[in-house]
């Protein structure tokens, strides 16, 4: 049976507030990769950032750091726009995909807590 | 839930649409519940009022039970920010305070076992402060948080985390929170806000003196 090492974790990242461009979300997310964890695991990490929408991002890393990113998503953000990670997937597809089953839920455990 | 923002509440529409974003139901607010009843009526929305007291401004080793018995009933939630031993010891067997505040400053010395043991018996809550990861020296303002959390997590104490906003914008979602205490090293089963509830929920029956004293409830 072959193993992979290396599964990729899909994240949707949405963002409340101004506008941001790919290019400034990738260059924070790696500036504050490297400051918190280190330019090594920033390397191992394998990140990636697809843009959906103007406020819709997916971020691709290796399931070994998604941890990671999640704390490091939370770190971003100046004054002007909040980033949530609305759902982690393993394939590009089960990210896209939102059925009205799913909306459902979503409405009635918003919090995700107790 | 946010359990600690310190912020004003003046923009209502804007908090009440960034917490129905981010899915946040209950904010614990540094303000005194007589100035939440002016404040409430925000739609899916708790207020909780919480006061911290600090060692050294509001309180010392010689005023801490008067200053207690002044503020306990305007506040659903009170913890304190403590860093002398003779204190420490003191107001971890006092009832009126339901936790402790540890942040870049509190020092592993004092919040030893032998403490960790006393808060575990007197059920009180270690507030985590992760203001520092917000910093560029997230190494200097996080060595000491993080070995009281090593030396926390191997005992009964339940933890309560936040990284305190001071503005609506720097609100974060429960589930970013979590992933933020999760790399400080706190374990992830005890990351749970439910003990919070718990203490708010108790607290709230003290004031409405459905429980006198402890042990005792009136049905």
């Amino acid at each position: 049976m072959v193993v992979k090492l290396h599964r990729y974790r899909y994240l949707k990242l949405e963002i409340y507030g101004n506008e941001l461009s790919l290019k400034l979300l990738i260059q924070t997310l790696r500036k504050k990769y490297s400051l918190v964890f280190g330019e090594i695991a920033l390397a191992k990490s394998a990140l990636h950032v697809l843009q959906l929408t103007s406020n819709n991002f997916i971020i691709r890393v290796t399931h070994l750091h998604r941890n990671q990113i999640e704390a490091v998503v939370q770190l971003i953000g100046d004054n002007t726009y909040i980033p949530v990670i609305r759902r982690v997937s393993g394939t590009i597809k089960g990210i896209t995909k939102k059925t009205e089953e799913q909306n459902i839920i979503m409405n009635i455990f918003g919090e995700e807590e107790e | 839930m946010e359990i600690g923002y310190m912020g004003d509440i003046q923009d209502r529409e804007l908090i009440s649409q960034i917490t129905s974003f981010l899915g946040i139901k209950h904010i614990a607010v540094e303000k005194s519940i007589s100035q939440l009843k002016e404040i409430e009526n925000m739609s899916n929305l708790t207020l909780i009022s919480r006061h911290t007291l600090k060692e050294g401004y509001d309180i010392n080793n010689k005023n801490f039970k008067s200053k207690l018995n002044q503020i306990r009933f305007n506040y659903q939630y009170i913890s304190v920010i403590a860093n002398s031993a003779d204190l420490l010891s003191r107001l971890v067997v006092d009832t009126r305070v339901d936790a402790f505040h540890i942040n870049e400053n509190s020092q592993i010395k004092f919040f030893n076992k032998k403490f960790c043991n006393r808060m575990e018996e007197n059920n009180k809550l270690a507030e985590i402060n992760l203001e520092g990861l917000y910093s560029n020296q997230i190494s200097k303002n996080l060595k000491q948080i993080l070995r009281i959390v090593e030396l926390f997590n191997k005992s009964k104490v339940n933890y309560v985390i936040s990284h305190f906003p001071k503005t609506e914008v720097e609100l974060r979602s429960q589930k970013g929170i979590r992933a933020l205490a999760e790399i400080c090293g706190v374990a992830s089963n005890k990351i749970n806000n439910i003990h919070f509830l718990k203490r708010i929920e108790l607290n709230n029956k003290k004031l409405a003196g459905v429980i006198p004293f402890e042990g005792v409830e009136i049905i």
